[in-house]
């Protein structure tokens, strides 16, 4: 009887404990997912200080810098962040000239990486997309820049072909061969002056079946709405107070820095 | 006996609950505008499709006490949650020239494992079917207590969308021992639209706003 009853207790505490383990796991769950940075919407609330991180007083006096501080990736450089100073002084530039980012500005983008196939191979592929009004209230994503098909020697700058001065006297026959024989160099054919954008490339390539979509493997979104800072957002996924949609990258910048910056973006330029 | 007693009670609950959500919406000329309240009633209607869904999918991959019937069955709940029912399905988008219908691929879901990370996106019809045929003894689908419905937008054709983001722990037994242990978040579009219906009796019609998932993301938590 009394064996039973042991069994019986024995049973009862297992119980007990799994239930109260799985009250914590649900717990911790919780208090982790309220904690992280869970959508760009939550991001840019929570910049604005729309939304206020559970850790953070509303009652703060400093609570708007706090809210930007909250939102740098601490392990950026693993352990130590030897940061803290530049990131302290964006939240009190941010704070002080109540900067706010929205969906609707136009200085931001979404750059998604992607693994795409051409000819057989697989390729990465970065496509710049924009927040754009189509009218009224109406929004929508588009495609504003690509960069990767010079990297990938897709599309190539400096590959050299020419025409023949003389050639229009005899109706520009070398074109049959130049486009129907030399289809690989066509692209050093086009004037020193004309650029060929790697989005209307990529549009064709697209259109014709020849680059074909995978995966999309992650998107870092640009800030360049704050004015003489470009930031950058990344996902990151990890047990931590400090987790989800966070500023991976700042970097202070003038008009000239920031051309560039743009231009290397959407993939009128590349590296 | 039992299980019939259940269906017709799933049944009418899904007759049921719509109709208490009928509310008065604010229309204003064409375009109709969400209040705050809307809005939380949209995260709280959500939050249950959700819920219904990991129901399902408990009936669906658990091997004891559900006959085929029933499972096909359960099927069929959990599909009628997503739009499209698990088909492709016909949309309207925004234009600048005004609303054109296009058709969209069928829903997907994509799952996450602790070996593999993410895994590709799957149509929902074929992640259901290989759920059923993983054969686990018992399926356990937790979540966390909090769910997030942001980013309500308006879309073409008087809809709106929005993402949920939640935490789930899905746990799969066989023998009693937990064979798959998975924690993810996952991203759930969500598309709200305003249905009205013709009350027998009354002259004007009642409408209603109706929520239907669309395609799951995932990515592993920690």
């Amino acid at each position: 009887m009394n064996k039973q009853r042991n069994i019986l207790a024995f049973c009862l505490c297992l119980l007990a404990t799994e239930v109260l383990f799985a009250q914590d796991t649900n717990d911790e769950m919780t208090y982790y997912f309220e904690n992280r940075v869970k959508s760009l919407y939550e991001f840019m609330a929570r910049f604005n200080a729309e939304e206020i991180p559970p850790y953070l007083e509303v009652s703060d006096s400093a609570l708007r810098r706090k809210c930007v501080f909250s939102l740098f990736d601490f392990q950026a450089n693993g352990e130590k962040n030897d940061n803290f100073k530049d990131y302290v002084s964006f939240a009190s530039y941010v704070d002080s000239n109540h900067y706010k980012l929205s969906y609707i500005d136009s200085l931001w983008y979404a750059e998604a990486s992607c693994l795409m196939e051409y000819k057989g191979k697989e390729i990465n592929l970065n496509i710049v997309l924009r927040y754009e009004r189509i009218r009224d209230d109406f929004f929508r994503w588009c495609l504003v820049g690509v960069n990767g098909l010079l990297k990938n020697s897709i599309l190539s700058s400096n590959i050299w072909g020419s025409i023949s001065p003389i050639q229009h006297e005899v109706n520009f026959i070398e074109l049959d061969g130049i486009i129907n024989s030399d289809a690989d160099n066509i692209c050093g054919y086009v004037s020193l002056y004309t650029e060929i954008s790697q989005l209307s490339y990529f549009v064709a390539l697209v259109r014709e079946k020849t680059l074909k979509f995978i995966s999309c493997e992650g998107i870092t979104y640009h800030f360049l709405n704050i004015p003489g800072y470009i930031f950058r957002v990344n996902e990151f996924n990890r047990k931590d107070e400090n987790a989800g949609w966070l500023i991976s990258h700042i970097q202070q910048c003038d008009d000239e820095v920031l051309d560039e910056y743009l231009k290397l973006l959407l993939g009128s330029k590349e590296n | 006996m039992k299980y019939k007693f259940r269906l017709i009670a799933s049944l009418l609950c899904l007759v049921v609950i719509p109709s208490c959500w009928a509310q008065q919406s604010n229309i204003v000329g064409t375009s109709v505008i969400l209040s705050d309240s809307d809005k939380e009633e949209f995260t709280t209607r959500i939050k249950q499709k959700i819920d219904d869904f990991q129901k399902y999918l408990e009936v669906i991959g658990g091997k004891h006490n559900y006959s085929s019937e029933i499972k096909d069955e359960y099927t069929t709940f959990a599909l009628n949650l997503f739009i499209g029912e698990g088909d492709d399905y016909y949309e309207y988008v925004a234009t600048p020239y005004g609303d054109q219908q296009r058709l969209h691929a069928a829903v997907k879901m994509q799952t996450t494992s602790k070996s593999r990370g993410k895994n590709p996106p799957q149509p929902m019809k074929r992640y259901l079917s290989r759920l059923r045929q993983l054969n686990y003894d018992k399926i356990e689908v937790t979540q966390a207590d909090a769910v997030r419905v942001d980013n309500i937008q308006k879309a073409a054709d008087g809809k709106y969308i929005a993402v949920a983001y939640m935490c789930q722990r899905f746990i799969g037994y066989r023998d009693g021992i937990p064979v798959i242990d998975d924690n993810d978040i996952k991203k759930i579009t969500v598309y709200i639209n305003q249905v009205s219906y013709q009350v027998p009796g009354q002259e004007e019609n009642i409408v209603i706003w109706e929520a239907k998932l669309g395609d799951v993301m995932a990515h592993e938590s920690w």
